[in-house]
């Protein structure tokens, strides 16, 4: 019956057309590709989530990537158009770079663009670039011309809060009222932890310990040692001019900081959050992980997943039973399922 | 036993419930608009120009494509889909970065990095639309900047030529 009920549910939760990476690479055995899917595979939140990967080998051509703006290892690729519709067209939501250099390093069109590593690079750089990706920004100093430019751009990341503390703080009430609306992380602070130091007069939860990386979490929970979630103070703006106070939600260096770190718990929290709300799906416990399809890019038309269908008249004949509707109901439903699956399992 | 068995029959009946065609909500489903037909595009956005939508093509799968991504966190564009009636068929919050961060690193052992080098150039990145034959043809779209509270003119969709 159990095993009933389980193969029930999965062939419930397979129905849904799954979030597609696709790895663009030249590298002659993907190696670093599959180090990249692993690191995905085995990090939290990234492998709570049920999706597709597939690693396409293409030809050095058309990787157009080397150092730019005549900066050694500042690697970026010059035909992005073009690798971004090779991916477009295999289906992809999300596609990535990884070039065959013997140079280290990485650059990433922040946010949703397409990140770019090469070979001779740390897995871990690319969780960093698809982090900028996702919207999440640097947390280490920049310099003070990269700080003009970034440091008084619109918008909020949600892991930076630049603003300069209220002249008179009565004390870590008030601090709290002052400020609820400058950090975007508010409602992550729990309320025993102090926002503020020295007797509640000075903004800040405290030192910002940089010595401190961390915690690589690979299990398929959210970081059960929690980095106490605050309002730490860095210095990422301290070159602007006029130089802006910055804060962080973590007292320690996460993979914002340092590409070798871990999230953190609050970086955990938030990625989970943009993952889903960007439609990727929690995937069971029981769910095996498939290995990635590699696949080599030789003639683009034939090697299409989809049909490419080149008219603004959709098929009529599309599949009827679409669950859209209900979409929180159904979901609602779906995690009910899935917790008696994962209750049954256990 | 008895209580596995019926645990069943709920969770069977429910799926049965909800993915038939004649299910309660199916009419409604389709109303909704949020599963249909893939429409890929690649969202680009150029310093010097409005944001726009390239490569829009039709993929076809097995598989019905549902948007549930419709509202991404921290969205900072709104795309709107348009009819060849100019009737509004879909919208979708998405996020896009306008920096493009080109990262040094220190030491290859250190996870540390040297220098940044933020440009703002051209960025872009994948959107997907569910279309189905309740919209009709659709032909045109307008992109609103939240962030900057400016709106595209309506722009024709330019069908990738294959």
């Amino acid at each position: 019956m159990k095993t009933l009920i389980l193969a029930f549910l999965l062939s419930i939760v397979h129905k849904a057309e799954a979030y597609k990476y696709v790895i663009v690479t030249d590298q002659e055995d993907p190696k670093k590709s599959e180090e990249v899917v692993d690191l995905l595979k085995t990090t939290y939140p990234f492998n709570t989530f049920s999706v597709e990967f597939e690693i396409l080998k293409v030809d050095k051509s058309k990787l157009d990537c080397d150092s730019q703006y005549d900066i050694e290892r500042n690697i970026g690729c010059k035909n992005q158009d073009e690798i971004g519709k090779i991916a477009q067209e295999r289906g992809a939501d999300q596609a990535m770079v990884i070039k065959d250099l013997p140079k280290y390093g990485g650059s990433s069109a922040v946010g949703g663009g397409i990140p770019v590593m090469t070979t001779n690079s740390d897995a871990k750089l690319m969780l960093h670039e698809y982090l900028h990706t996702l919207g999440l920004c640097d947390e280490y100093q920049f310099t003070a011309k990269e700080a003009d430019l970034f440091c008084f751009a619109p918008g909020t990341p949600p892991n930076v809060a630049y603003f300069e503390p209220a002249d008179y703080i009565k004390d870590d009430s008030h601090a709290r009222f002052l400020h609820r609306l400058d950090i975007p992380w508010f409602q992550s602070i729990l309320p025993n932890t102090p926002i503020t130091n020295s007797g509640g007069k000075v903004l800040g939860t405290g030192d910002l310990n940089l010595k401190a990386q961390a915690f690589n979490n690979t299990s398929p929970e959210a970081s059960i040692i929690k980095d106490r979630v605050g309002l730490y103070k860095a210095g990422i703006c301290d070159n602007a001019k006029p130089k802006r106070t910055t804060w962080v939600p973590q007292g320690v260096a996460t993979i914002m900081n340092d590409y070798k770190a871990g999230l953190g718990s609050f970086t955990e929290e938030r990625v989970n959050k943009i993952l889903l709300s960007k439609g990727l799906k929690k995937k069971l416990d029981t769910e095996v992980p498939s290995d990635a399809e590699i696949v080599v890019h030789e003639n683009p038309v034939e090697l299409t997943a989809a049909r490419i269908i080149v008219n603004s008249k959709p098929n009529t004949t599309v599949n009827d039973s679409g669950r859209g509707l209900f979409k929180s109901f159904f979901g609602w439903i779906s995690d009910l399922i899935r917790d008696i699956g994962n209750a049954i399992t256990r | 036993m008895k209580n596995s068995l019926i645990t069943f029959l709920i969770l069977f009946l429910s799926v049965l419930s909800f993915n038939s065609k004649t299910s309660f909500g199916q009419g409604l489903k389709k109303d909704l608009g949020i599963c249909g037909q893939t429409l890929s595009a690649i969202l680009k956005f150029d310093q010097n120009k409005n944001p726009y939508l390239d490569n829009p093509i039709f993929l076809e799968s097995k598989e019905e494509f549902c948007d549930d991504g419709r509202y991404e966190e921290h969205a900072n564009y709104i795309i709107s889909l348009y009819s060849d009636k100019n009737v509004l068929v879909y919208d979708k919050h998405i996020y896009l970065n306008i920096f493009q961060t080109m990262e040094k690193m220190d030491e290859k052992k250190s996870g540390k990095f040297k220098s940044t080098k933020l440009k703002v150039g051209t960025t872009s990145r994948i959107v997907k639309f569910p279309i189905n034959e309740k919209m009709g043809n659709v032909v045109s779209y307008q992109i609103e900047s939240i962030q900057e509270k400016k709106i595209t003119e309506k722009l024709k969709l330019n069908w990738a030529q294959k």
